[in-house]
């Protein structure tokens, strides 16, 4: 490709863009090769293991088999709002991408309102389920659809609230300012450390993981919301919530667990990247430890937990931590 | 119209911020470029040059959805060009029911009231968090007890919502007699 004549700022965008997508594909295609041998080995069986050396391919051929299948609309179904829900699914998760500070240099954007794009762009997978769920109709992905909707909305207040509560302290919705203020101070879940638990069982309960699956109960709902998607319609969904994972740990990492700050390594420019993708990838082992680990709450329970605990709890450190930073 | 020469400019950019890219090839070259430093000099754009900040973010916002979807589209084509197309079967297109033929319509079906009260305390809550956050921002500047009284007033009424569910019993499921 000749470059000369392309605009830096636009040369750039692209190499953004294409950094992004590679970054969502080599991830899932990991994740999943690593949730499927994690699983294994803790039920005592190998995983994969025929397709490449010790099933290293599974997950690609997957991919291919996905891409390889028919896609079946159902006859009843909304057929635009059918085929418009993977791609609503997908779409919002490249975007906060744009805002994750992966080092101190390797940020494609530092926007000033960071922490709420992210936030803004989470929020969107909403309505992509309720979307799949209800045009599909079909009982069991509608009412799939109708508990993610319900548990997603919960669960995205105690996000909110903890992340709040270390805004409070940084004053800046700015992903860099609020590594930076770790740096140069503690690490945010040292500081406002029920913040960090509320902001972790929150984040499993907003990817849809295990113990709070309920959209995908597979053994009361089937499949919930994604019953009659086939081939790469399911993909997509499947993507999007390994991309998901990603996001979620990666906030996590960089607002409570000093985004790159760590050891110094003789790697120059690259070693904040290693630690933040190493912190990233040992909160993502610990999301699969704990859904191969836990049975599933109740529905009830799920809600309950959320409204009757986290919240309050969130609010509780909101005001102890506005207080103290006052003082 | 005046362009710059991109990747001239960028290159000399990388070796400004003192990154080594010699031998990581083209990943490497890529990676660089997102490392190496803004300079207000590189945001020409088709030849402009844009002083607004926020408008390059649009762009690159823009050019991450129209990314995004086509990263989303592109599978659905392989996938039409790929897939097989068998002939319609009476039961092939309808919906999946574990086998039996589907009872009446999805949509006509009911669901907990719960669900909507679920939504109404989310929306009372939701809507006032949202004031919250350019508190947050602007926190460190007010006058220390007044700001403590304020904040602790707004979000007690904000946990009103919750207390007012909870004594009237939104929390409580109750189990269905159909004995």
């Amino acid at each position: 490709m000749d470059t000369a004549f392309l605009p830096p700022e636009l040369l750039r965008m692209l190499i953004a863009a294409l950094f992004v997508v590679t970054v969502v594909f080599v991830n899932a295609l990991f994740m999943v090769y690593a949730e499927r041998k994690i699983a294994g080995h803790i039920q005592r069986r190998p995983g994969p293991y025929e397709v490449g050396w010790h099933g290293i391919l599974q997950t690609l051929v997957d991919g291919i088999k996905l891409m390889t299948k028919e896609l079946v609309i159902p006859r009843d179904a909304n057929r635009m709002l059918f085929r418009v829900a993977p791609l609503l699914a997908f779409t919002p998760v490249v975007m906060p991408f744009l805002v994750l500070p992966f080092s101190e240099n390797l940020t494609i954007i530092d926007m000033n309102i960071g922490l709420i794009f992210i936030l803004a762009m989470a929020s969107l997978n909403v309505m992509a389920i309720l979307v799949a769920g209800w045009s599909s109709n079909n009982k069991y992905g509608l009412f799939g659809a109708m508990r993610s909707v319900a548990q997603n909305i919960a669960y995205e207040i105690p996000i909110l609230l903890s992340l709040l509560s270390v805004v409070l302290i940084t004053n800046s919705f700015s992903m860099r300012t609020i590594v930076e203020a770790q740096i140069s101070g503690l690490w945010f879940c040292l500081l406002q450390p029920l913040a960090f638990i509320i902001y972790l069982i929150a984040a499993l309960a907003e990817t849809n993981r295990a113990p709070f699956d309920m959209p995908e109960a597979e053994s009361e709902l089937t499949a919930g919301f994604h019953t009659e998607y086939s081939g790469m319609g399911f993909g997509l969904f499947f993507l999007g919530e390994y991309t998901n994972m990603f996001i979620v740990s990666s906030v996590a990492v960089a607002v409570f667990l000093g985004g790159w700050s760590g050891l110094p390594l003789p790697m120059d420019a690259w070693t904040g990247a290693f630690w933040f993708l190493l912190k990233v990838y040992i909160l993502m082992f610990i999301m699969i430890w704990v859904r191969w680990t836990y049975p599933r709450v109740r529905f009830d329970q799920l809600m309950n937990l959320s409204w009757k605990y986290l919240i309050p709890f969130a609010l509780l450190n909101l005001i102890v931590t506005a207080v103290i930073v006052k003082l | 119209m005046k362009f710059y020469k991109g990747d001239r400019f960028l290159r000399r950019q990388i070796f400004d911020s003192g990154l080594k890219i010699d031998s990581a090839g083209v990943p490497g070259y890529f990676v660089a470029v997102l490392m190496s430093d803004y300079r207000p000099e590189a945001q020409g754009v088709f030849g402009m040059l844009i002083e607004e900040e926020s408008l390059i973010e649009y762009m690159y916002i823009m050019l991450f959805l129209g990314v995004g979807f086509a990263v989303a589209f592109a599978p659905f084509v392989a996938a039409w060009m790929l897939a097989p197309r068998r002939k319609n079967t009476g039961s092939h297109e309808s919906n999946y029911e574990c086998g039996i033929e589907p009872y009446g319509k999805a949509w006509d079906f009911r669901y907990g009231v719960a669900y909507y009260l679920y939504a109404l305390i989310f929306l009372a809550f939701d809507v006032d968090i949202l004031f919250l956050f350019p508190v947050a921002t602007a926190f460190h500047e007010a006058e220390p007890l007044r700001a403590i009284v304020e904040f602790v007033i707004f979000v007690g009424i904000l946990s009103l919502a919750i207390v007012y569910a909870w004594v009237k019993g939104v929390f409580n499921w109750q189990r269905k007699n159909n004995s």
